[in-house]
């Protein structure tokens, strides 16, 4: 696990502990079914405040990638819960979406595009 | 136990001091009290009322060197304030009881050295021992009440005129009552064993006036609104 | 407050009966001088947390650090640690609570060994072990008097003081003040471990936050003797932006909506509440403040109201 908080960043801290975990859940880096430091542990050791990373914490639980237990802490959920396909779903569509716009932009034909996705699959 | 505590910090503080006690005691009994130009008695009674005189300027020094930035040590120490003022008072009588050991171990000096020890001499004393325990508890009534106010400067006052007026006030009384004629001398020689009862109960007054100084300094802190 | 911070604290670590326990209270607490009135301080602070009291000096915040730990005695108001007044029982009162100030508070002729006898002697949780071992992790010789320990030295050997007993409350009045960068570091390390377990909360004062603002839960915000602030951290840097342009490009909504405007020759620079930001057009450049930043403008509106 790797967490970075800077202070020149544009997002509140809580929301840049509640990024990288994500980040690192959703890269498999962090496994499924362990176990997250506690909110405390992890306050001292990030130095930030304890609230902090409660909110990171329980945003991350709202978003359905961790569930917190009393006495067992946080522990990272499967990746089959719905909450976190909804998660993917809108990070594919993030994605695929950036891709329209760029061809929109430079005048593409749709069909052009859909070629470049095949293509794309099928040497990935 | 927690009182004793608070005396414990007073003599930290102050034990500079404390050294100067036999140090002092050395200086009167041997370069003061020079024996051979001086009445007998001179040495024996004054070696011990320059004791008294020396806990009567000594025994203020803690309220001099509690500075302000020491409250968050000593008022945030686990205790009461009749701890802390009790705590005080059992300084300045410790500080009394130990100048007084001195005092006695000089007069026994002198006593086997030769010198005479009357029960005149034993009453002014326990006079001299009363009154000093008195002046104590007025100074301390006046820094309590006072001290926060008027500060250093009070503490200045207190510490010089008491003192003084007992230091002249023991020289005279020794000049007085020894060196009159001895007509005089034979009269209070007659009632010399009534005077020591008198000088015993004094001393019991001065406690018990002591007792009630402290009383009326832990009530007064007590309610102070600081 | 935030009631999910709370909510969530509470289950996430298992506080007693899914209840966030209290271990400062302070109601309406207030001091009047002559020269100087404190008024209405009223706050908690939970179990496990850390709160940084700020504000200019001679805002008040000493004197309510002092009506906390009884150094002075308030003129209205109550204060509990841990559920108890200081008037109900003085000696538990005071032996839960950990002081360090500003200014080093052992007399100055007293010894490490001095210290340690009197700590033996008055509190019934002082542990010799424990106070050796921080004497030695920080190198400080037991037979130098306090006198020529440096500052840093100094602070520390107030924490070990305090660090050695077992204290639910540590009361921290510009104790950073005047230490460099390092023991500054250090000292914020302490606090974090101190707090670690949860059961033990952090209050500290201080007129320069940068450093200590990062370990805060909740911010308290006083201005001449009254409260201007008081939230969680996070909550109030979610709640303004720092705002800065051109003056010409104000229009007169915007401006009253502006706190505390500081003019410099090329532009301004204020703060503005969160949920007002749609009032900001593209000549306006912002960015999340901190709490230095939001305190400055805060107290710079305060002054201009009282000029007019």
């Amino acid at each position: 696990m790797r967490i970075i908080v800077s202070n020149q960043s544009e997002l509140p801290i809580y929301a840049q502990i509640k990024e990288q975990l994500k980040e690192q859940i959703l890269s498999g880096q962090i496994p499924e079914g362990s176990t997250l430091p506690s909110i405390r542990q992890l306050a001292k050791e990030v130095g930030v405040s304890v609230i902090t990373t409660t909110r990171a914490y329980s945003d991350l639980e709202a978003e359905g990638f961790i569930a917190t237990m009393q006495g067992k802490g946080s522990v990272v959920l499967s990746k089959n819960n719905s909450m976190l396909q909804e998660q993917y779903l809108m990070r594919i569509e993030e994605g695929l979406t950036t891709a329209i716009r760029t061809a929109r932009t430079m005048g593409m034909p749709d069909e052009e595009l859909c070629s470049v996705f095949r293509n794309l699959l099928e040497t990935y | 136990m927690r009182a004793l505590g608070f005396t414990k910090i007073d003599f930290i503080k102050t034990r500079q001091q404390l050294l100067f006690i036999p140090v002092y005691l050395i200086f009167v009994s041997f370069i003061m009290g020079n024996p051979k130009s001086q009445a007998d008695t001179f040495n024996t009674v004054t070696v011990f009322l320059y004791m008294v005189f020396i806990t009567i300027v000594f025994s203020t020094t803690p309220f001099g060197t509690c500075q302000r930035q020491e409250n968050g040590f000593l008022l945030l120490l686990p205790a009461t304030t009749w701890d802390r003022v009790l705590g005080r008072f059992l300084y300045g009588l410790s500080l009394m009881a130990i100048a007084v050991a001195c005092g006695i171990v000089g007069a026994v000096y002198y006593r086997m050295a030769g010198y005479g020890f009357s029960g005149i001499d034993m009453s002014v004393c326990l006079i001299g021992f009363a009154v000093g325990i008195v002046i104590m508890a007025v100074e301390y009534v006046f820094m309590y009440l006072f001290g926060e106010k008027w500060g250093q400067n009070l503490l200045a006052i207190i510490r010089i005129i008491p003192g003084m007026s007992f230091f002249f006030a023991t020289m005279n009384v020794s000049k007085e009552i020894f060196v009159e004629p001895d007509g005089m001398q034979q009269i209070i020689e007659n009632i010399s064993g009534k005077l020591v009862v008198a000088g015993w109960i004094s001393v019991a007054v001065a406690v018990a006036i002591f007792v009630g100084a402290m009383i009326l300094c832990a009530k007064v802190t007590q309610k102070r609104d600081n | 407050m935030a009631e999910w911070v709370r909510r969530f604290a509470a289950c996430a670590m298992g506080e007693r009966n899914g209840q966030v326990m209290e271990l400062l209270e302070v109601r309406n607490l207030s001091k009047y001088y002559k020269e100087f009135r404190l008024e209405n301080i009223s706050f908690t602070l939970p179990q496990g947390y850390i709160m940084g009291y700020v504000g200019q000096n001679g805002a008040g915040k000493s004197t309510t650090l002092n009506l906390i730990t009884d150094i002075c005695k308030c003129s209205e108001g109550e204060v509990y640690v841990d559920g108890i007044a200081c008037d109900k029982d003085a000696v538990d009162y005071k032996e839960r609570i950990g002081y360090i100030g500003d200014e080093f508070y052992y007399p100055p002729n007293f010894t490490v060994k001095n210290i340690r006898g009197v700590l033996k002697s008055f509190y019934k949780t002082f542990s010799e072990e424990k106070f050796s071992e921080l004497l030695q992790k920080w190198k400080l010789s037991e037979k130098m008097k306090v006198k020529d320990f440096s500052r840093g030295m100094k602070v520390k050997l107030m924490f070990a003081s305090v660090l050695a007993r077992d204290t639910r409350l540590l009361v921290l009045d510009e104790a950073t003040n005047g230490l460099d960068p390092v023991v500054r570091a250090e000292v914020l390390d302490l606090l974090q471990e101190y707090i670690a377990d949860g059961s033990r909360s952090v209050i500290f004062s201080t007129h320069i936050l940068s450093d200590l603002e990062q370990i805060a839960d909740y911010i308290y915000f006083i201005h001449d003797g009254r409260t201007v602030l008081y939230d969680t951290k996070d909550e109030l840097l979610d709640s303004y932006l720092l705002v800065k342009g051109e003056r010409r490009a104000l229009s007169s909504q915007l401006q009253g909506e502006l706190i505390g405007i500081i003019d410099n020759a090329y532009g301004f620079e204020a703060i503005l509440p969160s949920d007002r930001a749609e009032l900001l057009t593209k000549e306006f450049h912002f960015e999340k403040p901190n709490i230095d930043e939001i305190v400055i403008h805060y107290i710079k509106d305060l002054e201009t109201k009282k000029g007019v």
